[in-house]
């Protein structure tokens, strides 16, 4: 085992550093506090090629290791969550046609999904199919033009916003999960119809839906083969959760840095916080947290290169780094105090956005039966 | 040891910097002679004259040192050089331009923006943007240095110098001068301004930031903002002090219904000093704060401006 | 026309400096290093006047450690054709780095250089300067504007008070300030496309020169901390304080 990143890693983690520290944050406050849409902040990140970043280069990709892709989203995530909630879920509707889609439909939207120009969605969950995607009742029925597709999704990510779709559907509810397929929707489809994005609790300049759908698409669009959606979902999962486990890590990092240094500035009762014990402890306990975190997170990404299956060590990762930034962002308010809970400085932001990541992509709950019957399979 | 100081000038003036710079030749010790280089400059060699400790002030008075431009004006004080053991400047935009010249035609290295002197060849200076202070002492027979001029308090007009003529002329065909555009903004830029006077969220409106243009203008303050003022929409981004603002460091910075949230500090306690008003007389503002005034900003600022 | 591009391994401008608890110098122990702001607006300005068809090739160089590869590879992202390593562990100050850059210089006939006026590690503002005196070459620092007009160089520069336009002679020297450009962000693909681009490694002695630093580094010290200071109790005490005490307003 080694611990050296190599110079394209580092490469990378620089290069997102850079616009996330310029752009992103910039804009991060704003997008919290309107609710709008974290557009221009994606848009810059498409714009340098960071949309592409789970794609190899057959497909518009740069060819970069999952381990330099989890430093780039962590770099993201440090300073604007939402912006990189919203660009792991371009990268769930990517994997999506990387993993599922035929040879066609993977060079006919891949590239441009890599440059920017193309962002996606990924419909899988529904209002009474959260963890157990096998539960959903979106179906999808041969008609004369292709399929007509009709249900109800929710919590989509992106969802008005992206251009595309990809709507998970059952096209045989016989056949339980193999019964499942997934169809690359264009946001313009009619019978589509998109909620207002919800009042969410972090991450509030990316949106997510409700979208009702009552659509007729043509055949072309299924996504490679019939029955193989749930699959092709799972596969895509553990791949995202490995962005998830990232994801968190960032919130962490930037928490643990805010926090560090106001413990260092703050002077209570004659000397600055991080000189009275009861602190160091909680940042010696932030500290081990998040390192364990960027631990787990970079085995995850190693695992998925392997070529091997990597469920386990992504629902490790997943599971341990958002716990570990739940309980890092509840450290950060504790020791900031009464301005840990004000908007003036972004403690709270970050522990609101760390919320979700316990939840989204599997609960941590779900990570557990993973790993469960993985040790014990 | 013997010490040239260059003299810096502006329309016509001898500028205040030079007394500084002759306070730190004077703590170096030896011999000070002062250049003064330039074009129609024999006003501004009187003035140098006056200057307290200064042995001899020597005059290039040439249309080949106009506006000081680094090629000639370096040939000039390399030429020269040869008499002394130290050549110093004020750490302005013409002391840096042309010294680091100097420097490499004596092939020697250059200490830049001293803020004390230790011993004639050992000095202090502020390195990574003033984080942390480096002591160095140079190997170089000839030390060439600029002085950063607050570091130093002023020498008086008490002498009464010698005035010599050079007749070196440096001969400069590779650059001329085409045109300068000094700034004639009445409030200074932000990031560089003397005196800096903050709103934050405590202003209570964008509107209510027209009771600090009085003192602004009075003190000749460019005005800034804490971001808690920028979020709440009070007044543009490009006001915004702070971490993720403009990092400023005036002489003076006032800093009104400012609480001091962390990123805010960041961007102004190396002003030289602060003062805040603020009615929460738990704000950490007052931590950084020389002068601490616990007060309703609506009336102690319209004060304030009646008394300045 | 040839642009050398000259740039700097620095810390990383966000990173808080801590100075090492035995004052030698500040600790750069695992700590973020990048491509110094202002050497990033001299490639900026070299791929500027690149797109704008002045510039034909831009060659990136450095004088550092062997890691300073990551900022050379960097500029090529950003643009540069080529790069240049002169390697040393030395610690170079600003006389060295610009007897190494006036031996390439005179290599490579470059007909403009472009610097960035200081590094924020050391703040020294010395290293373009000097590489105009050792080349003999004329001088435009802390540019604002740079404008090349046939076989001459209009440099607008920042200076006290104002702004400052002179007309060099060309091949020149320019060091950048902050308003010269807005530098880009290298872009993924170009990230990539970086590695194939060729990187010449030299030492100081191949180049028949020394580039330690002939200034010793006696002390490091953090700065003095500031003191917490009084409370006045009324706006006239304000006043009086400013006035006579801390002698900041008349």
């Amino acid at each position: 085992m080694h611990f050296d990143f190599t110079e394209d890693e580092l490469a990378f983690q620089d290069a997102a550093r850079r616009v996330s520290a310029d752009v992103l944050k910039a804009n991060a406050a704003r997008y919290d506090d309107t609710r709008d849409f974290c557009a221009e902040s994606l848009r810059a990140l498409g714009e340098l090629g960071f949309w592409s970043m789970n794609l190899p280069s057959e497909y518009g990709g740069v060819d970069i290791s999952s381990i330099g892709m989890s430093l780039a989203v962590e770099e993201i995530a440090y300073h604007c969550a939402a912006t990189c909630s919203s660009l792991t879920a371009h990268f769930l509707a990517t994997d999506s046609v990387l993993v599922g889609g035929t040879e066609e439909q993977k060079q006919a939207l891949l590239p441009q999904c890599a440059t920017g120009e193309k962002l996606g969605a990924f419909a899988l969950t529904e209002p009474g199919a959260g963890s157990n995607p096998a539960e959903m009742r979106t179906k999808a029925v041969r008609c004369e033009q292709g399929w007509h597709i009709t249900g109800t999704k929710h919590y989509i990510t992106n969802g008005a916003f992206a251009d595309f779709l990809v709507v998970y559907a059952k096209t045989d509810e016989d056949l339980g999960h193999r019964g499942i397929s997934a169809f690359l929707v264009d946001r313009d489809t009619a019978g589509l119809a998109f909620s207002q994005p919800e009042k969410t609790l972090g991450l509030r300049g990316s949106h997510i839906y409700e979208i009702g759908i009552d659509c007729v698409v043509p055949e072309s669009v299924l996504l490679g083969k019939e029955g193989a959606g749930f699959a092709t979902a799972m596969e895509v999962l553990d791949r995202g959760r490995v962005e998830v486990a990232a994801m968190s890590v960032g919130i962490s990092r930037a928490a643990y840095d805010d926090t560090l240094a106001w413990s260092q500035e703050r002077v209570v009762s004659g000397k600055p916080l991080c000189r009275h014990q009861g602190i160091q402890w909680m940042l010696a306990e932030m500290h081990t947290q998040l390192e364990a975190a960027k631990l787990v997170t970079y085995k995850a990404a190693a695992a998925r290169d392997s070529g091997q299956r990597f469920s386990l060590e992504s629902a490790v990762a997943k599971l341990f780094a958002s716990e570990a930034a739940a309980k890092v962002t509840d450290q950060a308010v504790q020791i900031h105090g009464g301005y840990g809970y004000i908007g003036d400085l972004p403690i709270e932001r970050y522990y609101r956005d760390a919320r979700i990541t316990r939840i989204f992509e599997g609960t941590s709950e779900i990570q557990k039966i993973i790993i469960g019957r993985a040790i014990t399979a | 040891m013997s010490i040239l100081v260059l003299a810096e000038h502006h329309d016509g003036a001898l500028a205040g910097a030079t007394a500084h710079v002759v306070a730190a030749a004077q703590q170096i010790g030896g011999d000070i002679d002062v250049l003064v280089a330039g074009e129609g400059v024999s006003a501004i060699a009187e003035a140098a004259a006056r200057l307290g400790g200064v042995s001899k002030v020597r005059v290039a008075d040439h249309a080949a040192y106009a506006h000081l431009l680094a090629e000639p004006t370096a040939a000039l004080i390399a030429e020269l050089a040869g008499d002394y053991s130290h050549v110093l400047a004020t750490a302005s935009t013409t002391g840096k331009n042309v010294l680091p010249r100097v420097a490499a035609l004596k092939d020697v290295a250059q200490i830049s923006e001293i803020i004390a002197v230790e011993s004639a060849d050992t000095f202090k200076r502020p390195i990574y943007a003033g984080n942390a202070i480096a002591t160095v002492q140079s190997e170089d027979a000839l030390k060439v240095i600029t002085v950063r001029a607050t570091g130093f308090d002023a020498v008086g007009e008490s002498g009464s110098a010698s005035i010599e003529a050079v007749d070196f002329v440096a001969d400069n065909t590779q650059s001329t001068f085409v045109k300068e555009a000094l700034a004639q903004s009445d409030r200074p830029e932000l990031g560089a301004a003397k005196v800096v006077i903050s709103g934050g969220r405590g202003m209570g409106s964008g509107d209510n930031f027209t009771l600090l243009e009085g003192i602004a203008d009075k003190l000749g303050a460019a005005i800034g903002a804490s971001r808690a003022a920028v979020d709440a929409g009070f007044v543009p981004n490009d006001m915004q002090v702070g971490q993720t603002g403009k990092i400023v460091a005036p002489d003076l910075y006032i800093a009104v219904g400012i609480s001091g949230a962390i990123q805010h500090l960041a961007g102004m306690k190396d002003s030289k000093v602060i003062v805040a008003i603020n009615k929460d007389e738990e704000a950490p503002i007052f931590q950084v704060a020389d002068y601490g005034l616990v007060a309703d900003l609506f009336e102690a600022v319209p004060e304030l401006e009646q008394q300045l | 026309m040839k642009v050398l591009a000259a740039v700097k391994r620095v810390i990383d401008y966000n990173v808080k400096i801590r100075v090492k608890p035995d004052n030698s110098d500040v600790d750069l122990t695992n700590v973020k290093m990048a491509l110094n702001p202002f050497c990033e607006i001299a490639v900026e300005e070299a791929v500027r006047l690149k797109e704008k068809g002045v510039a034909s090739e831009i060659v990136a160089v450095t004088v550092g450690p062997k890691a300073a590869q990551e900022q050379l590879r960097t500029a090529l992202a950003l643009g540069a054709d080529r790069a240049i390593h002169v390697e040393t562990d030395e610690r170079v100050e600003s006389l060295g780095a610009a007897k190494a850059l006036a031996r390439l210089v005179e290599e490579e006939q470059p007909g403009l250089v472009i610097l960035g006026k200081q590094a924020i590690d050391t703040d020294n503002n010395q290293t373009g300067q000097m590489l105009a005196a050792l080349t003999g070459l004329p001088q435009g620092t802390f540019a604002s504007e740079v404008k090349v007009e046939g076989e001459t160089l209009q440099v607008t520069r920042e200076i006290d008070g104002g702004l400052q336009t002179v007309e060099l002679s060309l091949p020149a020297i320019v060091t950048t300030d902050l308003r010269l450009n807005e530098p880009r962000y290298a872009k993924l693909p170009d990230i990539m496309k970086a590695k194939k681009k060729p990187m010449d490694v030299k030492s100081p002695a191949e180049l028949g020169i020394e580039v330690a630093s002939k200034v010793k580094l006696l002390k490091v010290e953090p700065p003095a901390e500031r003191q917490g200071g009084v409370k006045v109790g009324s706006v006239d005490e304000l006043v009086d304080k400013l006035k006579n005490e801390a002698k900041v307003i008349s």
